[in-house]
């Protein structure tokens, strides 16, 4: 071996040695991905993503102010197709661009809509087929793999860009998957890219709170970021003029923590698919198109990604036995329509007993009296009210039920038949004075905000009322004051929470109200199904909203003056949800009683019970507590 | 790798040649990577002395009174945003917890710059003449004392992110417009945060790229932004303030004193009575220059000068920008047909 040959054999070593750093460089670069791999990606993707720009329209969404600021979609097919996140449209515009990239400012027109992905399809006539993306598919995403969003709305020239990695599949009841890059109004409806440039998803607004078009726009930026896979036979159907909405199955599940209980059918809707196929009150779905379902959110999982009118096998256990059926899953389930007995029940240790009796209602004319025990419905026993609701909650109005009572020692059987629950103030209702008492005050846990309470002596339960004053009313002592002689009369218990803000109730108080009335509930003897919540002017908008927040525990709310949230606005009647509304015009103003006959209406097509009342300002607290008194009816 | 391979195929009679060849990967190898890219902690380091810890006095009732800065001399010259803060004496806290008061150089408002300056020596500093352009795309790295959580001699926090876009900053404090609407570096990190105002971006070897501007909205979407000022326009204002030029207008939008008028055109729109009304022609009036351009009663004015028009405010905005005596060019929008055109206001 000559001393020649080691040189060049070292010298082979130094290049080989070169090629090995730059690859170790790369190596390096994965943990923040190389700047190169981002513009690689990027300039794949750039000629399918599209400026839209708006006229006109709203100025807020669902409570988030939006501009017309220009959005971001993307081509989906070249002869103009373009998709993009409904929530860019949601302001409804008057006119909508589309500026592709070398194209000028064509306008658009609305094709079809996603409203279970919340994505619309728009139609332009472009003077040159536009770029189509490679689109990825679902199955081949893999968490931790980068992932890159783009927008086209601070720069028409170039995209804006954020990096991050899939930070989930499957999320949003397996409709989207779940990214950290920054993703807001800049990037919505345009595409999330792997590193190839292939789109991924398009980036819409989701909660797994609520599929509103703007639920979800309040984690613009915070690392939580959804994208909605796009599916090739998804698309067909919307390039073919078809709208998409989410499949209803219609049922109401026996308990509500769908991570902990099994699904375990309440209720099914009276015309839902559910019922439709034969599904009842006591099945436990198993299965759910051949996948297990033990738990509830199992059963969500399963069919929340489904479209209306698509089909899916159900395997469900009643009485120990495995039964199957096909469900047509449908666009809306209608409100359901409560019925009731035309009686007021409470629970008592004897039992459930009849308080009172509606002078005109079924269970009058079947002869139902005062002091009688209720013990059985259609054959089923009966020993509390919330037996009593449950039974109630799969019996439609107009049906023919058979009641057992106990009158005395006798049992009695009597048939009637059920009519629809009403809110209606009834007259010759007595209630149950109660003795006087102290305001206390209550806290929660790390909460800034104060409330005070008045709990009424008894040995009863009372009914509870949470009231929401002006914001930044801070002298409980006074608001109690003009409520407290009717308290006494009724036995009601008044909460008067206070807002932090000395101008507004703030949403991020919701759950300090939630809590504190349920502090209250667990240290005070109080009546479950006599709980309201209620508030004047704005202090009532925000009850509209305490009162959507927990339905099963908030059985009535009381809008003095007041109109609800146009978020509440979306809520519908629903069997395992009894709930009543007390709408009181005090304020002899045209206008207002416009808007509360407005929302009285609302709550009517919704089927939810609901009366409005027109009285003088002192009349209030009179009106609300003799009403509180009724609302356990039945 | 090359070497387990090597090994295979070479006769143990060459073991030295295969020892020079090992030899050599392992030192060049090595400078290669430090050359390359050095590690992110050695970036961080790096950069680390440059950065200072900005106290003021007192501050205003719940606003914070301090903020970021970082040196750009190496005998303590010291960038940073123009404040409230500056107001009162002004600490300033080292990387290694020394600290000094500093005097302030001057500011320039419409930049909202500062200079303050402290007594060092042979102080590690970002050289404005090496310093990068951000790109979309480029990796960043942002040094600042957001929300004060960098107590005493704790350093500086570090994010990391990528450069979003680069435009022209079109923001909001509050309700006044910011003062500074030059190019704005948005990144996609959470890097305005409070306190964090005058902190560093750099590029992932460490170079400086821009200064990390005060907290402020979007005025066209009314979200957050996360931005920096790139640093040629930081050098660009800390020469001003160096040669005492501080009130230098920047040639942002001057406004016309006689803009044109929907009136001088001879057009009246529909009342404007919701909050974003369409821009709709309800009258066009006899001899005016917009009916001599054929426009009519019922089109929508959706372009002028090629932008988007959003609404009647978005429209009357953009002409009190343009001078009475300018041309004007519109796009309508009658039934389904998108008609050009251009008119000149009536002559005095």
């Amino acid at each position: 071996m000559t001393a020649q040959k080691i040189l060049v054999a070292s010298m082979i070593g130094i290049l080989v040695c070169m090629a090995t750093s730059l690859s170790l460089t790369a190596q390096v670069a994965v943990e923040l991905p190389a700047q190169s791999a981002i513009r690689n990606a990027m300039a794949k993707v750039n000629q399918s993503i599209v400026q839209i720009e708006t006229i006109g329209g709203r100025d807020s969404v669902g409570g988030m102010r939006v501009t017309n600021q220009p959005r971001t979609g993307v081509v989906v097919g070249s002869e103009g197709w373009v998709i993009t996140a409904s929530f860019n449209l949601a302001h409804e515009p008057t006119t909508i661009f589309v500026r592709a990239p070398n194209e000028q400012r064509l306008p658009a027109s609305v094709v079809s809509i996603d409203h279970s992905r919340k994505l619309t399809l728009l139609k332009i006539e472009p003077g040159q087929p536009l770029m189509e993306p490679v689109l990825i598919r679902r199955n081949q995403l893999a968490v931790g793999q980068a992932a890159i969003a783009v927008g086209r709305s601070l720069d028409w020239q170039n995209p804006n860009v954020s990096i991050g990695i899939i930070s989930a599949l499957r999320r949003i009841w397996d409709r989207a998957i779940q990214t950290d890059a920054a993703v807001s109004p800049h990037n919505f409806g345009g595409p999330l890219v792997d590193l190839n440039g292939r789109v991924m998803g398009i980036l819409v607004p989701m909660s797994p709170q609520g599929d509103e078009v703007s639920d979800g726009t309040d984690w613009y930026d915070s690392g939580i970021g959804f994208a909605v896979p796009l599916e090739p036979a998804v698309l067909q159907q919307m390039l073919a003029g078809k709208s998409l909405w989410r499949g209803q199955l219609g049922v109401t599940f026996k308990e509500e923590a769908g991570y902990a209980s099994r699904p375990i059918i309440a209720a099914c809707s009276g015309n839902s698919p559910a019922a439709r196929s034969g599904l009842q009150k006591g099945d436990e779905i198993r299965q759910v198109d051949g996948l297990p379902t033990s738990l509830v959110n199992q059963v969500r999982h399963a069919i929340g990604a489904r479209y209306a009118g698509e089909e899916i096998a159900i395997s469900y256990l009643r009485n120990n036995e495995m039964m199957n059926t096909t469900v047509v899953l449908a666009k809306k389930i209608e409100p359901w329509r409560h019925a009731m007995l035309g009686l007021l029940a409470e629970s008592t240790a004897d039992g459930l007993t009849i308080g009172h009796v509606f002078s005109t209602g079924p269970a009058a004319i079947a002869g139902i009296k005062v002091g009688d025990r209720l013990i059985g419905i259609n054959g089923n026993p009966i020993a509390s009210q919330k037996d009593l609701e449950s039974e109630l909650m799969n019996l439609a109005v107009g049906s023919r039920i058979s009641v057992a009572v106990l009158r005395g020692e006798k049992q009695q059987r009597i048939d009637l038949s059920l009519v629809a629950l009403s809110a209606e103030r009834k007259d010759g209702v007595t209630w149950k004075a109660a003795g006087g008492s102290e305001l206390i005050s209550l806290k929660v846990a790390e909460s800034p905000n104060v409330c005070h309470g008045y709990f009424p002596q008894s040995e009863t339960p009372s009914a509870m009322l949470m009231w929401l004053g002006e914001p930044g009313e801070s002298d409980a002592e006074a608001t109690l004051a003009t409520w407290k002689a009717w308290c006494d009369k009724t036995n009601t218990a008044l909460l008067i929470p206070q807002s932090l803000d000395e101008k507004r109730w703030n949403r991020d108080e919701l759950e300090f109200l939630n809590k504190v009335a349920a502090e209250a509930r667990q240290q005070f003897n109080v009546d479950a199904f006599r709980l309201a919540v209620g508030g004047q002017s704005t202090g009532g908008t925000m009850a509209s909203l305490v009162a959507m927040s927990q339905r099963s525990t908030w059985r009535g709310l009381v809008l003095v003056n007041s109109s609800a949230s146009t978020s509440v606005a979306q809520y519908q009647s629903e069997p395992k949800q009894r709930q009543m509304v007390l709408i009181v015009d005090a304020s002899a103003k045209a206008k207002t009683a416009q808007q509360l006959e407005r929302w009285r209406k609302h709550f009517q097509e919704q089927m939810m019970p609901v009366v409005l009342l027109k009285t003088d300002p002192s009349d209030v607290p009179e009106i609300v507590t003799q009403w509180l008194s009724q609302l356990s009816r039945f | 790798m090359f070497c387990t391979m090597a090994r295979k195929r070479m006769a143990s009679s060459k073991r030295k040649i295969l020892w020079g060849v090992c030899l050599a990967i392992v030192c060049v190898g090595n400078i290669g990577l430090h050359a390359q890219t050095r590690s992110l902690p050695d970036v961080i380091e790096s950069v680390q002395p440059k950065m200072v810890k900005i106290f003021g006095g007192g501050g205003l009732r719940r606003l914070e009174s301090w903020q970021t800065g970082f040196f750009i001399s190496n005998d303590g010259l010291i960038v940073t945003v123009w404040s409230y803060v500056l107001d009162s004496e002004t600490t300033v806290v080292l990387s290694d917890g020394r600290r000094a008061t500093a005097e302030l150089l001057g500011y320039h408002p419409q930049y909202e710059l500062a200079l303050l300056k402290i007594d060092v020596q042979d102080q590690p500093f970002f050289n404005p003449d090496t310093s990068v352009r951000g790109v979309p795309g480029a990796t960043v790295l942002a040094f600042s004392n957001l929300y004060g959580v960098a107590n005493g001699n704790e350093q500086c926090s570090v994010q990391t992110g990528v450069v979003s876009a680069l435009v022209p900053l079109n923001a909001r404090r509050g309700n006044r417009r910011t003062s500074y609407q030059g190019p704005a570096m948005v990144v996609d990190a959470i890097t305005n945060n409070p306190g964090a105002a005058g902190g560093a971006v750099t590029n992932r070897q460490g170079r400086w790229m821009g200064l990390i501007g005060r907290e402020s909205r979007s005025t066209e979407s009314d979200l957050w932004l996360n931005y920096a000022i790139p640093a040629a326009q930081v050098t660009m204002a800390m020469d001003l303030i160096l040669a005492g030029k501080t009130s230098d207008k920047l040639s942002v939008d001057r406004k016309p004193t006689e803009p044109i008028t929907l009136a001088l055109i001879g057009l009246v729109m529909v009342p404007n009575v919701v909050a974003r009304t369409p821009p709709f022609i309800d009258q066009v009036s006899a001899g005016g220059a917009a009916e001599r351009a054929g426009l009519r009663k019922d089109d929508l004015i959706v372009e002028v000068g090629g932008k988007v028009t959003t609404s009647f405010n978005d429209l009357q905005t953009r002409l009190r920008q343009l001078d009475r005596d300018a041309q004007v060019t519109l796009m309508v929008q009658r039934g389904d047909e998108f008609i050009n055109v251009t008119l000149q206001a009536n002559q005095r």
